[in-house]
C-alpha cells in the first residue's frame, strides 16, 4: 500500500551499515547489509532481526520480495554480510519453492563499484560479484532479459577495465534519477583511487558516496531532506569531495540534513592519522568544514557499537565527540547500538514528508504510554519496608 | 457495614481475569495494563491475599508471573510481596476503608505501569523513595518542605502529645503570626492519623536521626 510519507531506516547492526529508504511511491533502496544470526551479541545484547524487519517493510512483485536497488558502497563483509542467504542469486524466472521459503529477496536494480571485480573478497562478496558477472553477462550476450526485473547492474565509478565498457555507469558529479521523488548525486569513488584501491587492496577509500535527494512532492523545487551516504570513506576522499564540489559550484550537493557517520563512526572522519597517535589528535579543516553544511536540525547517525571510550575502535568516542560540536543538539546524534536502549536496540526511523520526523520505537512507545497510566495513579512512588 | 466477599465480587466483575482463591480471603489472576490508545502494555500475574487491617491498610500483592526482578531496587521483598506505597502514604489513602477495584485501579495498575517504565527506561517515572526509614523520612522532608530532622521529630512529639496549637493561637515557630497562618498549612497532614500510628511512627523515626 501507498504511503502517506518517505521513510528512512538505520538498522541497528552493530559495526556495520545497513539502510533503507522506502519511498512513498513504493520504491525502495537498500545501502549496504548486515545481517547477522539472530540471537546475542559478544556484548550480551538482543541482535535485531533486520530480516523481518526488511521483508515487512518491502514489497513483493509477483509474490517474491524484492527490492528496487542494492547499494553496496564497498565490499567489505561488514557490508554485505548475509546477501548469500538472504537475497536471491541467479535468474529470477528460475526464482523457485525453496527460495521462497527462505524469503529471499530479489534486487530488481544491483549497485556496485569496479572494485567488487577484485581478489581477497569475503564469501558474501563473492556471491555479489557472482551475480553481478550474471547479470554483466547478459549484457555482453545482449540477452533480450538483461533489463528485466531482477537483472540490472550499474557500475558507480570510472571504469577502468574494458570487459565492463558497456556496462550501465554513473560517475561522480553525475545524478541518478531514482524516482519522481528522489534523485542521487554521485560524489565518490573518483578515478584514481579505484584505482589505487585495486593496487593498495584499501576498499574503504573507493566507497560509493552519495548525497540522496529526496521531495515531498513530485513539484516540490527543493528536496525536504538531504541524506548523505559515504561507506567508510576516509578523510582524504572527503576532503577531495569539499574541494571538487565546491570548485563546480555544487555546494548544495554537500548539504545535509541526515548524514550517516562514515566508517561506523571511525576518527578516519577527521584525520588521516589513525587516533592512536597521540599527537595527531586534531581534527582536519576539511571534515569540519564538510559538517558546516549540516542544515538546522540536522542529524548524524553512528552505525556501530555503544560507544565508549576503550577499544575497539571504531566507534571512536573522539569522532563523537567532534560530530556533536556541529549539531544543534546533543541528542541529533544518534548511535544505532544503544537506540533507544543498549539490550535491545531498534532503528532509527525517520518520515519524510514536509519535514522530517524521526519516529518513536516500541520501546519509547511503551515507556510513554506506562508513563501515562503511573501518572495516573494517586501513589507515585514505591517504598520498601 | 464492610463486606469482604462482596468486595471482591465487585472487583472480579470488573477484572474478568481475577477469581477468588476457594477456601481463602484471596484473589489470584492476571492485571492486564492496558494503554488507551497504544493498547496492551504487559500483564502480571497476581496473589492478592487480605489481612486484619483490610480495608484500612492495603491487601498483600504477591507478583508470581516473576516479571520483575527481585531485587531491592525494585521494591519486591523475598517473598514476592510488593511495596506499594510509603507507610504513612497508605494509611492515609485507607483511613476511611478502600475497595479492592479502587486498589487495583489506583493503586496496583499503576504501579505496575512504573514497573513497565523500569523496564525500558532503567528508572522509575517519578522516582522511589529509599527502603526503610531513609524512605519514611524523605516522604515527612517532601510533606513539610525541610530536611531538619529534629524540627520533624519536634512537630510529630507536639502532636503526638496534642500540643499542637489552635487556629487562633501563636504558632510553635516563634513568630507573631496566628498558628492558622503560619505553619498549620504545613504540618496539617498530621491531623490526618491516628495518635497512636503516630507514636510507633515516631518511634521508628528516631531510630534514625
Amino acid at each position: 500500500m501507498p504511503m502517506s510519507k518517505h521513510l528512512v531506516k538505520f538498522f541497528p547492526v552493530d559495526n556495520g551499515d545497513t539502510s533503507l529508504i522506502k519511498l512513498k511511491d513504493n520504491i525502495t533502496l537498500l545501502i549496504d547489509v548486515n545481517i547477522r544470526e539472530s540471537g546475542t551479541n559478544t556484548d550480551g545484547n538482543d541482535i535485531y532481526d533486520v530480516k523481518k524487519d526488511l521483508i515487512e517493510s518491502i514489497e513483493k512483485n509477483s509474490g517474491k520480495y524484492f527490492l528496487n536497488y542494492f547499494i553496496l558502497t564497498h565490499p567489505d563483509e561488514d557490508h554485505c554480510l548475509g546477501f548469500e542467504k538472504n537475497f536471491y542469486q541467479g535468474d529470477p524466472e528460475e526464482y523457485g519453492e525453496s527460495n521462497n521459503e527462505n524469503e529471499e529477496i530479489i534486487i530488481d536494480e544491483l549497485w556496485v563499484t569496479p572494485l567488487l571485480f577484485s581478489n581477497g573478497l569475503c564469501s558474501d562478496a563473492k556471491a555479489i560479484k557472482k551475480e553481478a558477472n550474471r547479470r554483466i553477462k547478459l549484457i555482453d550476450d545482449e540477452d533480450s532479459s538483461k533489463d528485466s526485473f531482477g537483472n540490472k547492474i550499474r557500475i558507480i565509478g570510472y571504469n577502468a577495465n574494458d570487459r565492463y565498457e558497456d556496462i550501465p555507469n554513473y560517475i561522480p558529479g553525475e545524478i541518478a534519477e531514482i524516482s519522481d521523488y528522489l534523485e542521487l548525486f554521485i560524489h565518490a569513488p573518483f578515478k584514481k583511487d579505484l584505482i589505487e584501491s585495486q593496487a593498495d587492496k584499501d576498499r574503504n577509500a573507493s566507497s560509493i558516496v552519495f548525497q540522496a535527494r529526496l521531495k515531498n512532492k513530485v513539484t516540490d523545487d527543493e528536496p525536504t531532506a538531504k541524506l548523505i551516504f559515504g561507506g567508510d570513506a576516509d578523510h582524504y576522499r572527503w576532503e577531495k569531495i569539499l574541494k571538487i564540489s565546491e570548485e563546480n559550484g555544487n555546494e548544495d550537493k554537500l548539504e545535509w540534513d541526515i548524514f550517516l557517520a562514515p566508517h561506523h563512526c571511525s576518527w578516519s572522519f577527521f584525520n588521516d592519522v589513525p587516533y592512536d597517535d597521540e599527537e595527531n589528535q586534531v581534527a582536519k579543516d576539511y571534515s569540519l568544514d564538510f559538517l558546516d553544511y549540516g542544515q538546522d536540525g540536522a542529524k548524524i547517525i553512528a552505525s556501530c557499537k555503544k560507544i565508549k571510550k576503550e577499544k575497539p575502535n571504531p566507534p571512536h568516542e573522539a569522532a563523537k565527540d567532534e560530530y556533536i560540536d556541529k549539531l544543534d543538539s546533543k541528542e541529533n546524534f544518534i548511535n544505532t547500538s544503544v537506540h533507544p536502549k543498549e539490550k535491545t536496540p531498534e532503528p532509527i526511523v525517520f518520515e519524510i514528508g514536509e519535514s522530517i520526523v524521526k519516529l518513536e520505537t516500541q520501546s519509547e512507545k511503551k515507556s510513554r504510554a506506562a508513563k501515562e497510566i503511573a501518572a495516573s495513579g494517586v501513589v507515585k512512588k514505591p517504598w520498601r519496608v | 457495614m464492610f463486606n469482604i466477599e462482596s468486595d471482591i465480587e465487585n472487583a472480579i466483575k470488573h477484572f474478568s481475569k481475577l477469581t477468588k482463591v476457594k477456601n481463602k480471603l484471596a484473589v489470584h489472576g492476571e492485571i492486564d495494563i492496558i494503554h488507551p490508545t497504544v493498547g496492551l502494555l504487559d500483564s502480571f500475574e497476581v496473589f492478592i491475599q487480605f489481612t486484619k487491617k483490610y480495608p484500612y491498610r492495603f491487601p498483600l500483592v504477591k507478583e508470581i508471573s516473576g516479571k520483575i526482578e527481585r531485587i531491592p531496587e525494585r521494591h519486591i521483598n523475598g517473598n514476592n510481596t510488593i511495596c506499594l506505597a510509603v507507610r504513612p502514604q497508605e494509611v492515609l489513602l485507607c483511613r476511611y476503608g478502600i475497595t479492592l477495584k479502587w486498589f487495583i485501579e489506583a493503586i496496583l495498575i499503576p504501579h505496575f505501569a512504573r514497573e513497565i517504565y523500569y523496564e525500558e527506561k532503567n528508572e522509575y517515572p517519578f522516582g522511589d523513595y529509599s527502603h526503610h526509614e531513609d524512605g519514611l523520612w524523605e516522604y515527612y522532608f517532601e510533606k513539610f518542605g525541610t530536611e531538619d530532622k529534629e524540627w520533624i521529630v519536634k512537630i510529630i512529639e507536639k502532636a503526638v502529645n496534642n500540643h499542637l496549637p489552635n487556629n487562633n493561637e501563636a504558632c510553635f515557630c516563634g513568630s507573631t503570626k496566628k498558628y492558622k497562618n503560619c505553619h498549620k498549612s504545613q504540618v496539617d497532614i498530621l491531623s490526618l492519623f491516628e495518635r497512636s500510628y503516630l507514636k510507633d511512627e515516631l518511634a521508628e523515626l528516631k531510630t534514625k536521626l
